[in-house]
This record gives C-alpha cells, structure tokens and sequence, in this order.
C-alpha cells in the first residue's frame, strides 16, 4: 500500500531518533547503580529529547514525504473520513488510558522498592511471604 | 468495507502477512508489560521480606558466635 517498508522520509526518520532517544534513556538509567542518580541523568536525557517530538509532529508539513500531511485538525473539520477517524480516536484514547494505568502500578512497586527500609514496607512483605 | 469470507479476513488483501504480523508483535509486547508490571509488586515485596530473613539470621549468628 504504502509500497515500501521503508524509506528515509520526515516522519520514519525522526521517528527512528525517537527510538533510538528511548534506547538511551532506558539504557542511562540501567548502567547506573545509584538509582536516584540514574533517574537524574535519565531525566535530563528525555527532557532534552521532547524537542523531537514537535519535530516529529510538524515533520509531515515542513518536508514533503510518503507519509500523508496531518488528516486529525483540531479546529478544522478533519480529512480523514469518520469511519476511520473514530476507531483511530477511541484507540488514543485507549491507549493513553492503559498508558496511565500501567504507570501507576509500576509507581507502586517503585515506592516499595525505594522505601525497602521503612517499618510500614517491612509489614506489606511479611504479609505477602506469609501468603 | 467487507470481506467475503473468514479466510479472505486472514488474507488481508494480500497484506495479510505484514497486518498480522503487527498485531503479533504489538499485542506480544503489551501482554509481556502488562503482566511484568502487576507482578513487579509482588515479586518487589518477597525480596524484602528475604532481606528481612537474611538479616535476622545474620544478627542471630553475631549473637552466638560471639
């Protein structure tokens, strides 16, 4: 359809550095061995990589490529027709959804985690050993 | 748009190998988040509750040995 599984267009290419700035923060985050001083240096390198993401966004309008230009306006009417539009919406939404919820159970198993020393965690793991 | 038959749905028009093969990868990789996530929690909580015996048992020793 697309005629290709790849080409180094606007958006497959800034979306390749997206991957590759993910790569690096997961892996600045694991060579560390203090944890908060990794979470420190991995902040620092995803807060210097937002600047990728309007790139990406507006890539499709700066540059003309094989992707097609931005389809979901927000003050326009959209051009994409609406019996794809609101599957593609209901799955963002979904997706940002299962996105928050998986976030705040691995919180949870962070804040254990950190606070392994704390009176209050000691009597969660006892509770869970004696399961 | 419709397709005529089950076996039609698997074919994808012809794209069927690369439509799967997405929905495989995509639907693998979430199925391993989400089920690594929830028994992060507990698996976090059995290994303090080892430390916990592991010490005990340390401080036990120091008593008798010394």
């Amino acid at each position: 359809m697309w005629g290709t599984w790849w080409v180094w267009d606007a958006r497959l290419t800034s979306e390749l550095v997206l991957l590759f700035l993910y790569l690096g923060v997961i892996s600045l985050y694991a060579s560390f061995e203090d944890k908060v001083l990794a979470a420190r240096a991995a902040g620092i390198l995803a807060i210097v990589g937002v600047i990728n993401i309007p790139i990406i966004k507006y890539s499709v309008d700066w540059w003309s490529s094989l992707h097609q230009p931005s389809t979901i306006k927000i003050t326009e009417k959209s051009t994409m027709s609406t019996d794809m539009l609101y599957p593609l919406l209901i799955n963002i939404f979904g997706f940002g959804m299962m996105i928050g919820a998986i976030t705040l159970v691995r919180y949870r198993a962070e804040i254990l985690a950190r606070n392994g020393m704390r009176p209050w965690v000691r009597e969660l793991a006892k509770a869970e050993e004696a399961k | 748009m419709q397709f005529e038959s089950f076996a039609e749905f698997i074919n994808m028009g012809g794209y069927g190998f690369y439509v799967w093969l997405s929905y495989g990868v995509t639907f693998g990789c979430l199925a391993t988040l989400i089920t690594l996530s929830v028994r992060k929690k507990r698996k976090v909580l059995i290994e303090i509750a080892k430390k916990m015996t592991r010490e005990q048992r340390l401080k036990e020793n120091r008593g008798t040995k010394s």
